[in-house]
């Protein structure tokens, strides 16, 4: 290693190497400069950025409120279910994954399929499936196939009362029945959590974090009585099956407090499972719907003259078998309408108020209006609540009209038999309760009482009014009572053994908007019971009965049992032999 | 040849004791273990939520740092200029090391750049560094001062050349370029006229040109490349998603940080191989611009001492391998910061001292060692050099 030589160092190399710090000086001094500039003049902007990627808000669901029937019995209620959902860019195997899911939850493989290898990163496999029909694609641990829990609603007692309680979308909003009306009060309102979280979306511990807790919803105790609802839904299932009817609605009312005991509606639909089901089906026709009542609306006119002293029940007419409000409109003048006849021919004879009612004369019941008067009549239809909502605590109730336009010659007579009115068959059934509350009229309501996330309990306060005296009411119920009871009347087959019962048919041609009276009847009864303190009033409506077709025995023998059973169930003791 | 050091010859009058380089020394040690807190910092989480010990990746960093510190020693002690003496054979275990990586599965990563010993990777391309260091600087040493020959030019740029083409083959791009790197500042130190550098960097800018153009860089690569230069327009997921994440941890630490172990940004894995290329962010994020300006001023203070030592090597072997050693802990410093920063692309290259690995680690304390043994030996006479 021998002949090294000491030589003084060539200056150039100095040079260089002075050159070379002073490049790394000046890339250090970079590096630096930007450091300052990332961590003191950027800072707060990239600690927003990384705040706002960490930040996570969750809505946190507040629990849907339940409904009940007035004894706590459930009726609409709220259960956890499994959603299961994938993110199709992590799924590595769609082909198999696609069957696996498609098996254990009763979907269609090449459906899935297509949710699995599209370009999006969130597909709803399965929404709201049972746990136990969830955890074993759970278990499975495909990748990218990911669930949750969410609240669904279900209705315990299936198909009763569905077009009352009404249901609620996927998101649980309500979009029908009771469920839409008081989804304001069901709903509550939601939480939100706010705190940081790490790229895999799990909660930071020692992060920010908020929480603004949600205020479950509100309860609601209905005035529905499960019991009675399931009496009058079976009987109203076979009215239909005897008489061949397309629809049968029942009312039921207590008529001292307005309260709706029951409200059926058949067909019906089962509200956990929708699909393929006609959205007619959804529809309360006993509060939304409008049919002219006829001779059921005899009560307004005969009750009306009783309270104006017009006539008494002993007052008696001259009653021929037709009658001409328009000139030239008998016998049988199509092309004038104003000829009303009773149902069937008779000799004019004598008949006492009473007779009229219990024979259901529509000649008579004009007379007894032409001794009321026009605008009286217009007066009491008013205050019976003809032509305006009753304000029932359901969505889209139906007002009715009364058609009694001026220069209308034939307007007042038929309204006084019940056409040129339309009403809903609520509207007809809180009439009855007038009478049967001794001439109070009384809002009614579905919903008893509601019952907030913390107890605090705010009842219904239904509106009253007095309509008629309570002397008139009672002569009312004694002609009603005449109706059922009397060798004459034409509700025979509304009488209930061990109970009084008073009550008045109806029976129309149903009149279709656009097309005029078709051939189909609408066969009506509604009543009370016991007469001298009625407990309940019954409106049952029969639409398009094939045999049968008059409310007499179409609707009349429904009634009768469901009164029956009603009071049964309600333990009312029986004041008649 | 003796292993253990020579004395300085008698014949020149020693005015100066051969003293180590301490301030060198404190600094490479606090560096060290600051690196392995971070380390701790920013593993911990993971490692408890895989239900593995959380101190784990921080213990087998201790002991790279161990074995470290006793390489440096054992290099200080050995005199620099042994080294000359193997340059052929470290030159050629060097090749063999870097072709073996290619004997090897590439597991789960897209290169093959380990040697699996034990549960250890090793890092070939790593030792490879000080190596070329070392065989280019024997080449170099009888060059002119001012101005080597063109023969020597290129003797000098094949020697690089044949590793820098293995390294390419694995790939490596961060690598390739540190080479460059060193390649381009000892052959400045050693004498390259100013005219040949000027071909050397044209020769280099159309070899880039035709990188690009016969597609010889993976796509990833360009990608990382492209995103030093619009880090949002590109995918955010891939290359510039990691420049983000880097940018927003360690500007959300702000000037005093957010405090040890309370990185948001770092512990929880926004911020990519945050142990290992990007260690800085956990420094940047909990320790804020105040901790990141110590680090830098540490990693400047290692750079102003190696150049004081290059300037007052003994002799020409020692000024460039000194010159090479500096060129190599700069280019990594500056590539790494700079790319948590945002003003450097994302090459994968390791902080050296605090990035998680032995390799490297191992690497970097030797090399400071070879330094140090410079120092030591450095001329008597300030000034004065000896020439072989």
């Amino acid at each position: 290693m021998g002949g090294r030589q000491t030589s003084r160092r060539s200056r150039a190399t100095d040079y260089r190497l002075i050159a070379v710090a002073v490049g790394l000086i000046l890339a250090w001094a970079a590096v630096g400069i930007r450091l300052f500039q990332v961590q003191v003049v950027k800072a707060d902007e990239l600690a927003a950025m990384g705040l706002d990627q960490r930040l996570t808000v969750k809505e946190l669901a507040a629990d849907r409120g339940n409904i009940f029937d007035r004894e706590g019995r459930e009726l609409a209620i709220t259960v956890d279910a499994t959603t299961i959902y994938a993110n199709p860019r992590q799924v590595t195997t769609p082909e198999v994954t696609a069957s696996v899911l498609a098996a254990a939850l009763g979907l269609d493989t090449a459906a899935v399929l297509d949710k699995l290898t599209s370009d999006r990163s969130f597909v709803f496999i399965a929404r709201q499936v049972e746990w136990e029909q969830a955890e074993p694609v759970t278990a499975l641990g495909h990748p990218g196939i990911h669930w949750y829990t969410e609240p669904k609603r279900v209705y315990p007692a299936g198909r009763m009362a569905a077009q009352v309680i009404g249901f609620v979308n996927i998101d649980n909003q309500g979009i029908e029945g009771l469920e839409f009306g008081y989804d304001e009060e069901l709903s509550g309102s939601p939480g939100r959590l706010e705190a940081e979280q790490d790229p895999e979306g799990r909660l930071i511990t020692f992060g920010e974090y908020d929480v603004v807790p949600a205020v479950p919803g509100s309860d609601l105790i209905t005035t529905i009585d499960r019991e009675i609802q399931f009496i009058a839904e079976e009987v109203c299932e076979d009215t239909i099956v005897r008489t061949g009817a397309q629809r049968c609605s029942v009312v039921v009312l207590d008529p001292d407090s307005g309260e709706v005991l029951a409200m059926v509606t058949l067909p019906s639909f089962d509200p956990g499972d929708r699909a393929g089901i006609d959205s007619d089906r959804y529809r309360n026709w006993a509060a939304l719907s409008v049919f002219e009542p006829g001779s059921t609306q005899k009560l307004v006119t005969v009750a009306a003259a009783l309270e104006e002293k017009a006539v008494s029940a002993a007052t008696t007419f001259e009653v021929p078998d037709q009658i001409e409000i328009v000139p030239g409109a008998c016998p049988d003048n199509e092309d004038v309408y104003g000829c009303f006849t009773d149902n069937t021919p008779h000799e004019p004879r004598i008949m006492s108020v009473t007779d009229i009612v219990t024979r259901s004369s529509n000649v008579g019941t004009i007379l007894i209006g032409q001794e009321l008067g026009e605008e009286k009549l217009a007066d009491y239809l008013g205050a019976f609540n003809y032509g305006s909502h009753t304000g029932i605590d359901f969505p889209g109730e139906a007002a009715g009209e009364i058609n009694l336009a001026a220069g209308c010659q034939s307007c007042p007579a038929s309204a006084a038999i019940g056409y040129s009115v339309s009403v809903t068959e609520l509207q007809m059934a809180a009439v009855y309760a007038t009478i049967a509350n001794d001439g109070v009229w009384v809002q009614p309501h579905l919903v008893k009482e509601i019952v907030d996330g913390i107890g605090v309990r705010s009842p219904m306060d239904p509106e009253h009014r007095r309509v008629v005296s309570e002397d008139s009411a009672r002569i009312m119920r004694l002609l009603l009572q005449n109706v059922v009871e009397s060798e004459d009347g034409t509700g025979q087959q509304a009488r209930v053994s061990g109970y009084t019962v008073g009550g008045k048919t109806g029976t129309t041609r149903r009149f279709e908007e656009g097309e005029g009276y078709t051939d189909d009847f609408v066969a009506s009864f509604i009543g009370m019971a016991p007469v001298d303190e009625p407990e309940i009033v019954v409106a049952v409506v029969v639409d398009a009965p094939l045999s049968d077709n008059t409310g007499g025995r179409a609707a009349a023998p429904a009634f009768a049992e469901i009164v029956e059973r009603t009071l049964h169930q309600m333990g009312v003791a029986p004041d008649a032999s | 040849m003796a292993v253990i050091a020579r004395t300085s010859s008698p014949a020149v009058s020693d005015r100066r004791r051969p003293t180590p380089d301490i301030i060198l020394f404190v600094a490479m040690v606090v560096l060290s273990a600051l690196g392995v807190l971070m380390i701790y910092s920013a593993s911990r989480n993971r490692l408890d939520a895989l239900g593995l010990d959380p101190s784990s990746e921080m213990v087998d960093q201790a002991i790279f740092v161990a074995v470290g510190l006793v390489l440096f020693f054992v290099a200080s002690l050995v005199d620099y200029r042994e080294w000359r003496d193997l340059v052929p054979f470290i030159y050629i275990v060097t090749l063999i090391g870097l072709g073996a990586v290619f004997l090897f599965e590439p597991g789960t990563a897209r290169a093959q750049r380990w040697i699996p010993i034990g549960s250890y990777q090793l890092q070939p391309a790593e030792f490879a560094k000080i190596a070329v260091i070392l065989v280019l600087a024997s080449v170099l040493v009888p060059a002119r001062e001012e101005g080597m020959s063109w023969r020597r030019l290129i003797q000098a740029l094949l020697v690089v050349a044949i590793p820098v083409v293995l390294i390419y083959l694995e790939p490596d791009l961060g690598t390739m370029l540190v080479f460059a790197f060193i390649a381009l500042v000892m052959l400045f130190v050693g004498g390259t006229t100013l005219r040949q550098l000027a071909v050397l960097l044209a020769a280099s800018g159309a070899g880039v040109l035709a990188i690009w153009r016969l597609e010889l860089l993976r796509p990833y690569q360009i990608e990382r490349l492209q995103s030093v230069f619009n880090p949002s327009s590109a995918d955010p997921l891939g290359a510039a998603y990691n420049r983000i994440q880097s940018e927003i941890a360690i500007g959300s630490g702000g000037f005093f940080g957010k405090g040890l172990f309370l990185g948001t940004q770092t512990n929880l894995d926004y911020v990519p191989a945050q142990t290992t290329d990007f260690i800085f962010t956990a420094v940047g994020e909990q320790l804020g611009f105040v901790g990141g300006a110590l680090v830098l001023l540490a990693y400047g203070v290692i750079m102003w001492r190696l150049l004081v030592i290059a300037g007052n090597a003994r002799d020409r072997f020692g000024v460039l391998v000194v010159g090479g050693i500096a060129a190599m802990f700069a280019f990594h410093v500056y590539v790494n910061i700079g790319m948590t920063v945002g003003i450097a692309p994302v090459t994968g290259l390791p902080l050296p001292f605090m990035s998680a690995g032995g390799s490297t680690f191992v690497t970097m304390a030797f090399s400071l060692g070879i330094a140090n043994s410079v120092w030591l030996r450095r001329s008597p006479v300030p000034g004065e050099t000896y020439i072989v």
